[in-house]
């Protein structure tokens, strides 16, 4: 992680933009390639963000993390990607709060003009769900478990997956330890949360046949983040949760819960088969819609075996999962 | 007088009304497979051609299917029908006619399926007049009025073949000249949903279809000796029940959804490919017919989509693929003495060989090949009438309720985008 104060490198945020363009390439086919060189453009444009706002507004008013989340948090960004971020900062000033919420537009903005949409659901550091003290943080959470909606617990995974990117990582980490205490200390909420992502989409037919969109322009294509990653996703992050394990990425969650849950091991490669799988069609991806199809008829035949058992792993990895959850209620 | 006779006549009324009830069902089962700002027109023009129908059967119509048949190709007498003394089938003529026209009013509104979304309302007028004048009686004339086909021995019980792959091959024609409706398919051919907008339409139009085919079927008796009309109501029940259900686990495993579209044509599928066999087949067989039926459909779909060929309304899957299959069904599944007691052979399954098989399948190729080619030319003739088929662009963007009509199905709830097409440059 790099201090703000070094950066950033452009003077625009087209130049990072073609930067990206430039390099990405170089990237594509390597996950974790493409995704230092995600992590680098992101953190070029936030610090761009910073420096235009301590312009306006003056120096940042308090040390402050900046984090990422969903693919970003996990470090398995495809080559295109939307935003999903969010800020922590020190001290309870409501004049910080300001400050920072504006940061967290002008990130916004920087990160959409360098080529990462906004998010849909509006996790982005600009909004005031997702950019507070570290106090307010677990108020939030607070908030969030006792609510206990679906929604609500939806946010707290979502949270989960934050990693910092830039600023001072302990203002995460306190808060994620806050967060595992409290999971701790509640032997239903687990329970509650491996229910909130148990619907798993069906990645093949009665048939065996893998399942592809049947209409629109992605017609034949396998959606492999929704039929193939999710199940792995899902469910190391919950036992990353149970274990309070701070490492986001799903690979590494994996390797640090292997030892203690002896089937999620034989898990690990099927999840980089599919991870590979994605990056090896990068040329086919031209924009963040595209991104997670896979064009199943270009596909041998071995290479289909191969992702139908990867896709049986996953659902498996989560069920069994789901089972030591629901045993630990007990 | 009879009272027997007065039974037959009031069974055969009953059974038109219900007939003419299900017109109700398309109205419901097309409005809500198709767009909301064409709900009003798809609602409309069913009235209207029924109307159409109505008087061109009456006119020259039902002369030419029961007219004396020149050289067992068409009728040429009866035109203009309205002799009360008349006795035909054991009932009063006039009975007897106003059930014929029923069927040829149904026939004509699966044509229309084919025209979805798409066609100018002249289009609409013109065809049903020569649709219900040149296509549909000759094909019922061949097989229910002394044509050729009913000479061979045919069994199409009430109509699977006559009513119901006829309108499916004048949608195809119409269909092919038509072609897709703006934004159905990609560039590089893959389909797009365009959905219908009310589902419970669909099937609450099926439910009604579903109802009315007990007198399409039942009252295919024509009369009500031994109760026999309950034997066809039982099989038409139980070969909707299995065509629904099957075509629901298909569309389960395959597509991993149980698609409710698919489920309610999978029903469609059964009572059309029953309607043949109705008369002549088990109740077990009725279900394995029905069944088929269900299974066809879907794939049918898949195969017309795949193919690039827009069935907004799946007239082409539902009554064609299933009215081909319910026709040759007979020569497999029926039994010695339904066959003796309704006309034609034992089928396969039953002793009977290939001789039923065979007059089935002559008769699907037969009567699919006119229907396809007379529709076809009739459809240019439509065309050079009046210039064009199909609406324009603008039109078919701003949907036919405005285009054709000039108000809304639905006024308070078509987007402003929609509206505004209609005021643009």
């Amino acid at each position: 992680m790099r201090n703000v104060r070094s950066l950033p490198s452009y003077q625009t945020y087209d130049e990072i933009r073609w930067n990206r363009e430039r390099e990405y390439k170089q990237a594509a086919d390597n996950i974790k390639r493409l995704n230092d060189a995600h992590d680098r453009w992101m953190t070029e444009t936030i610090s761009l963000a910073v420096e235009k706002v301590e312009r306006e507004q003056g120096r940042v008013p308090a040390p402050f993390t900046f984090v990422v989340m969903g693919s970003a948090g996990r470090r398995e960004q495809a080559i295109w990607s939307d935003q999903d971020h969010g800020l922590i900062f020190m001290g309870s000033n409501m004049m910080y709060k300001e400050y920072f919420l504006r940061l967290g537009e002008e990130i916004r903005e920087g990160m959409a003009a360098v080529g990462y949409p906004r998010c849909e659901g509006k996790v982005m550091a600009s909004h005031p769900r997702w950019c507070h003290s570290a106090g307010e943080w677990k108020e939030q959470i607070d908030d969030w478990i006792q609510k206990d909606e679906w929604a609500t617990l939806r946010h707290l995974l979502t949270f989960i997956d934050a990693r910092a990117l830039l600023g001072e990582r302990m203002l995460l980490n306190r808060v994620k330890s806050y967060v595992f205490q409290q999971i701790a200390g509640n032997p239903c909420l687990l329970g509650r949360l491996a229910e909130n992502t148990s619907r798993l989409q069906q990645a093949t037919n009665a048939f065996g046949k893998l399942l592809t969109e049947e209409k629109g322009p992605y017609t034949g294509f396998l959606h492999i983040k929704d039929v193939g990653l999710f199940p792995y996703i899902h469910a190391m992050r919950l036992l990353a949760m149970k274990e309070g394990i701070h490492e986001t990425s799903t690979l590494e969650r994996m390797k640090q819960t292997a030892a203690q849950y002896p089937f999620v091991h034989a898990k690990i490669q099927p999840f980089y088969t599919l991870l590979n799988l994605r990056a090896s069609f990068w040329e086919h991806h031209r924009t963040y819609e595209d991104v997670h199809y896979i064009p199943v008829r270009t596909l041998s035949k071995d290479r289909k075996k191969r992702i139908k058992t990867a896709l049986q792993q996953g659902k498996q990895l989560f069920q069994q999962t789901k089972k030591v959850i629901e045993s630990g209620e007990k | 007088m009879d009272p027997i006779f007065l039974m037959n006549n009031l069974w055969v009324i009953m059974g038109f009304i219900l007939v003419i009830l299900m017109q109700g069902g398309f109205i419901l089962l097309e409005a809500g497979s198709t767009r909301m700002k064409n709900a009003g027109h798809i609602a409309g023009k069913t009235i209207f051609t029924l109307g159409i129908a109505s008087l061109v059967f009456w006119a020259v119509g039902y002369g030419f299917v029961y007219g004396t048949s020149a050289g067992g190709v068409i009728g040429v007498s009866d035109f203009f029908f309205g002799d009360f003394t008349t006795i035909f089938d054991g009932l009063a003529g006039s009975v007897d006619f106003i059930f014929q026209l029923a069927f040829a009013a149904i026939a004509l509104t699966i044509a229309f399926g084919g025209f979805a979304e798409r066609a100018k309302l002249a289009a609409y007028v013109v065809f049903a007049v020569l649709f219900s004048a040149f296509v549909y009686p000759v094909v019922a004339h061949w097989v229910w009025g002394s044509g050729w086909i009913a000479a061979l021995g045919k069994q199409d019980f009430a109509g699977s073949t006559v009513v119901h792959l006829t309108g499916a091959m004048a949608a195809f024609a119409a269909t092919l000249l038509l072609k897709p409706r703006i934004g159905k398919f990609n560039k590089d051919g893959s389909p797009n949903e365009l959905a219908g907008h009310n589902q419970v339409y669909t099937a609450l139009g099926v439910l009604l279809l579903w109802v009315g085919w007990f007198g399409f079927n039942g009252a295919s008796t024509f009369g009500v000796d031994d109760a026999f009309f309950g034997f066809a109501i039982l099989n038409t029940q139980l070969a909707a029940a299995a065509g629904a259900v099957a075509a629901l686990l298909i569309a389960w495993a395959a597509l991993g959804k149980a698609d409710v579209p698919t489920m309610l044509n999978g029903a469609l599928a059964g009572l059309v490919a029953i309607t043949a066999s109705a008369a002549f087949v088990e109740p077990w067989a009725a279900v394995i017919i029905g069944a088929v039926g269900g299974l066809a459909v879907f794939y049918s779909m898949k195969f017309f989509e795949k193919k690039g060929i827009d069935d907004p309304i799946f007239a082409l899957s539902v009554h064609g693929a299933a009215g081909i299959w319910g026709t040759l069904s007979t020569g497999f599944f029926a039994t010695p003495e339904l066959a003796a007691m309704n006309g034609g052979q034992a089928g396969l399954f039953y002793g009977g060989g290939l001789t039923q098989l065979g007059v089935q399948f002559i008769s699907v190729a037969a009567c699919g090949l006119f229907a396809f080619i007379a529709s076809y030319v009739l459809l240019l003739v439509t065309r050079s009438l009046i210039g064009g088929l199909r609406v324009s662009e603008e039109e078919e963007i701003m949907g036919l309720d405005i285009s054709e009509h000039g108000s809304y199905g639905y006024p308070e709830s078509i987007s402003a985008s929609v509206k505004k097409v209609n005021t643009g440059a």
